[in-house]
């Protein structure tokens, strides 16, 4: 079977002439749910908003679903991968929750009917069904965290992609986040800079260093290397260290 | 934070039922004719209609104090000025002042101070029922339906959302320089200060825009904004249209021919 996401050799230089992605090549089976790792400004983000031609590539070849990555293909490509961006006040730009949510299904000119019905699912599954009519202003930071994920689910694409789903939120919003992505059917991509929320989504990590993929490795094995974690910027284990070291004054 | 033009938007009357489209299309043309008016007899009148309108809609009238004081402090000079710049025509009853010799003050001027100012406050009164009787979003969008061009009304829509966000970035970083310590005063380094204050804002909403348009053809947007719209017109909107377009033609009719 082919690849749900096959990128090959793929290069793109910002055009203030940081270079920020230097051959990336990586294949992607159709369900798997793959953790993106690395030090701040790898190129992670950089990566994935190739996978729907918000960039183009500048050398490399970019395959969706059977689909290259072309002009004419663009639509159909971005109904079949969806990406949910960090900050929820950018992705939700609508006066309210539900035309947020009808946003992606409208462009896609489907029915009203089905519209309507993909809607009031997406909102149900995330629990905002009753605050469909407020403004997104009007919501907390976890509520339109998940807003900003119904904004994509409404639209059911193969792909999804998060770009740091639970930066910023607390800890119980945190395992609301992470319990929704780990039963979500789709192919995923998650950007995360945080163990306990891969450990529960990913199986499988692909870590990114200076615009190339580093390394691919199961969850396990990441999560056992500190040597490579501490390389990677994501050694929390000094946090329990430290613990230790005061447990005798607790 | 809520927007404040619709606050009252949930109580009910008979201007908060009408179809949005008519009660803008038939408010923007009756607020357009206010503003043709001749005769201050006419406009006065216009003024009771429009007090009336806004009683009918039910919306506090305090509410509608703070507009009118910022309509008035606006056109309040108009008072002073007219009086003293307007064009001298012959009849008009004009003062002189015995001990400053170059001042005069032309009672025309009063009446043309006073025929705009009554003109301003009825436009606002008739403005409080269009907008404050619909959600925003919803009054923007039957524009749409108005023919208004599309890139209007996303212009519209994206201002109502991003103004909230606008402003608490806005006060985050006014935080930000009150935490350390920054006192503004008559120095360069206030006005550095100002000047680093205003270029963050403006690059942080630029970056902003970029990352919201993204976000927006991740979604398939193509450059027209999909508005759903599920208003049906009933008989009563049909009729107090008509009932108003009667009411500015009769007026325009006494302003213009029977005056
Ligand atoms: N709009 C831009 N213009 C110029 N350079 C950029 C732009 N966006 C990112 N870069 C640069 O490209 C490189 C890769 O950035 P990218 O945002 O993809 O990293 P990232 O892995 O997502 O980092 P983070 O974990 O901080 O989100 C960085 O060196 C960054 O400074
Ligand atoms: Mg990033």
């Amino acid at each position: 079977m082919s690849p749900i996401i096959h990128i090959e050799n793929l290069h793109f230089t910002y055009p203030d002439g940081t270079v920020a992605l230097r051959g990336v090549t990586l294949d992607i089976e159709e369900g798997e749910s793959i953790g993106l790792v690395g030090k701040n400004g790898s190129g992670k983000s950089t990566l994935i908003k190739h996978l729907n031609g918000l960039y183009f590539p500048e050398k490399g070849q970019i395959v969706i679903d059977g689909l290259p990555l072309t002009e004419e293909n663009i639509t159909a490509i971005r109904a079949k991968l969806g990406i949910v961006f960090q900050d929820p006040d950018n992705q939700l730009f609508c006066p309210t929750v539900y035309d947020d949510v009808a946003f992606g299904p409208l462009n896609m000119d489907m029915e009203e009917k089905v519209i309507a019905q993909k809607v009031r699912q997406a909102l149900k599954k995330m629990d905002l069904f009753d605050l469909a009519d407020r403004s997104p202003h009007e919501l907390s930071f976890g509520q339109r965290k998940r807003a900003a994920i119904a904004t994509i689910l409404s639209l059911h694409p193969k792909v999804m992609i998060f770009d740091e789903p639970t930066s910023n939120l607390d800890p119980k919003n945190e395992a609301v986040i992470a319990d929704i992505l780990a039963h979500l059917l789709c192919t995923r991509i998650i950007i995360s800079h945080d163990l306990p929320i891969l450990y529960q989504t990913c199986p499988k990590i692909v870590i990114m260093k200076e615009g190339i993929i580093d390394k691919i490795l199961s969850i396990e094995e990441f999560l056992s290397d500190r040597q490579l974690l501490r390389e990677h910027g994501l050694d929390f284990t000094f946090k329990c260290d430290c613990c230790h070291e005061h447990k005798q004054y607790v | 934070m809520r927007p404040d033009i619709d606050r009252y938007w949930k109580l009910e009357s008979s201007i908060h039922n009408w179809d949005p489209r008519f009660k803008i299309f038939t408010l923007v043309i009756f607020a357009f004719a206010i503003s043709s008016l001749h005769h201050l007899s006419a406009i006065v009148i216009c003024f009771f209609f429009c007090l009336l309108l806004h009683k009918l809609s039910k919306i506090p009238f305090s509410f509608s104090l703070k507009r009118l004081a910022a309509v008035t402090t606006f056109i309040g000079p108009f008072f002073l000025i007219m009086p003293l710049t307007v064009i001298t025509k012959a009849g008009d009853t004009i003062y002189y002042f015995r001990n400053i010799p170059y001042l005069e003050l032309n009672v025309r001027g009063i009446f043309l101070a006073l025929r705009i100012y009554i003109k301003a406050v009825s436009i606002v009164l008739v403005m409080i029922p269009m907008f404050g009787t619909n959600r925003f979003d919803i009054s923007i969008k039957s524009l749409e339906k108005l023919k208004v061009p599309n890139s209007m009304v996303q212009m519209l829509l994206f201002s109502y959302r991003y103004i909230f966000v606008f402003l608490a970035e806005f006060k985050q970083m006014l935080l930000a320089m009150k935490i350390r310590k920054f006192k503004p005063s008559a120095n360069i380094h206030t006005l550095k200060t100002y000047g680093n204050f205003l270029g963050t804002l403006l690059v942080r909403s630029f970056e902003r825009t970029e990352e919201v348009y993204q976000a927006m053809l991740s979604r398939g947007y193509k450059g027209i904004l999909k508005i759903p719209f599920h208003y049906r017109a009933r008989f009563s909107d049909y009729l107090k249209s008509v009932l108003i377009f009667s009411i500015t033609f009769f007026i325009l009719f006494y302003d213009r021919i029977l005056l």
